[in-house]
């Protein structure tokens, strides 16, 4: 896993994701104490890709963005703090 | 002569890029400027690998049986990432000499290709087409440019030229798999990457991916100004 990355109300982050043919990545991430609910959306920064969104509950896990080598773009589109990471380490 | 250069060398008969180019006179290089050709047909020599690898990777979704087969041989594949390469490298050459051209002001000449009938987009087109795109790929590369107005050096160059130069230093030339040559990854050196990182969020921001493309849109157009103002004119 990657180290984790905290992310305020609207910035942004960027991570690469694994190659294609090595499996998916994983993205997963929570919200600080005390705060229930994060918004973020992301992004794979190549051609013809559009922007997913994601609502969650203090945290989620397993979720699949693919592999396809590129980077990929995580906003926080929320009004709190949100931390972020995935299981690929470059 | 290629098409490209059909399209985009009578643009100096076109009275509202003379008049566009015209405004950025003062910013001309005094110093010859290399010719785009070295550029252009290295990016042509990938083209077809690359097309190829596109329509492979859509039999691959597709569970297509046997797809792997019809993969590019190592030595094609080897051939497809030295001639990118090559590209990039030229586009970070000429981007060097026309480095005082590549400022917002370059933005009121680009934008004349927001009229698709403009020659200036027709030598975008078949510039996208030039590398491999397809034909739904190269309208998503337009959309993108006009998300952003047709205006790509404000919003490339907002941290300074060396921006520029980040963009194209974090080009893949394909290295990990064909279909990324032309688009950005990390390069490794921490500030040239911490630029890159702040381009793709301020491009992603606008909607908008950081490509070879956008290079290429700037160059271009800067070549061209470079070329409308030179007494001996530039060859290419």
């Amino acid at each position: 896993m990657s180290a984790f990355r905290s992310i305020a109300p609207g910035d942004s982050t960027v991570f690469t994701t694994r190659v294609v043919g090595q499996g998916p990545t994983i993205l997963s991430g929570f919200t600080p104490a005390g705060v229930t609910f994060g918004r973020l959306t992301w992004h794979i920064e190549l051609c013809c890709h559009d922007t997913h969104e994601l609502d969650f509950t203090f945290s989620f896990t397993g979720v699949d963005i693919g592999a396809a080598g590129a980077l990929v773009t995580i906003g926080n589109v929320g009004n709190t703090e949100i931390f972020v990471g995935t299981d690929y380490i470059v | 002569m290629s098409d490209i250069h059909n399209h985009l060398g009578v643009l100096a008969a076109d009275a509202s890029f003379h008049e566009a180019a015209a405004a950025l006179g003062a910013a001309v290089p005094k110093g010859d400027v290399r010719p785009l050709d070295e550029m252009l047909h290295q990016m042509q020599c990938f083209a077809a690998a690359r097309r190829r690898e596109v329509r492979l990777a859509r039999l691959r979704n597709a569970n297509r049986p046997g797809a792997s087969q019809w993969g590019l041989r190592g030595d094609r594949v080897v051939e497809a990432i030295s001639s990118f390469g090559a590209a990039v490298k030229a586009l970070s050459a000429l981007a060097g000499e026309l480095r005082p051209l590549i400022t917002p002001a370059l933005d009121d000449v680009i934008a004349l290709a927001a009229d698709e009938g403009h020659l200036l987009s027709r030598g975008f087109h078949q510039t996208a087409v030039s590398l491999g795109y397809t034909t739904a790929e190269v309208g998503w590369l337009f959309e993108e440019l006009a998300l952003i107005a047709y205006r790509p050096v404000h919003i490339v160059c907002a941290d300074g030229f060396e921006d520029f130069l980040a963009l194209l230093d974090g080009i893949s030339i394909g290295e990990a798999g064909l279909t990324l040559a032309g688009f950005v990854r990390f390069t490794g050196d921490p500030d040239t990457d911490r630029r890159l990182e702040k381009l793709i969020i301020r491009l992603r921001t606008a909607g908008v991916t950081a490509s070879v493309f956008l290079a290429l849109v700037i160059i271009l157009t800067a070549h061209l100004v470079a070329t409308e103002h030179s007494p001996q004119p530039v060859a290419g």
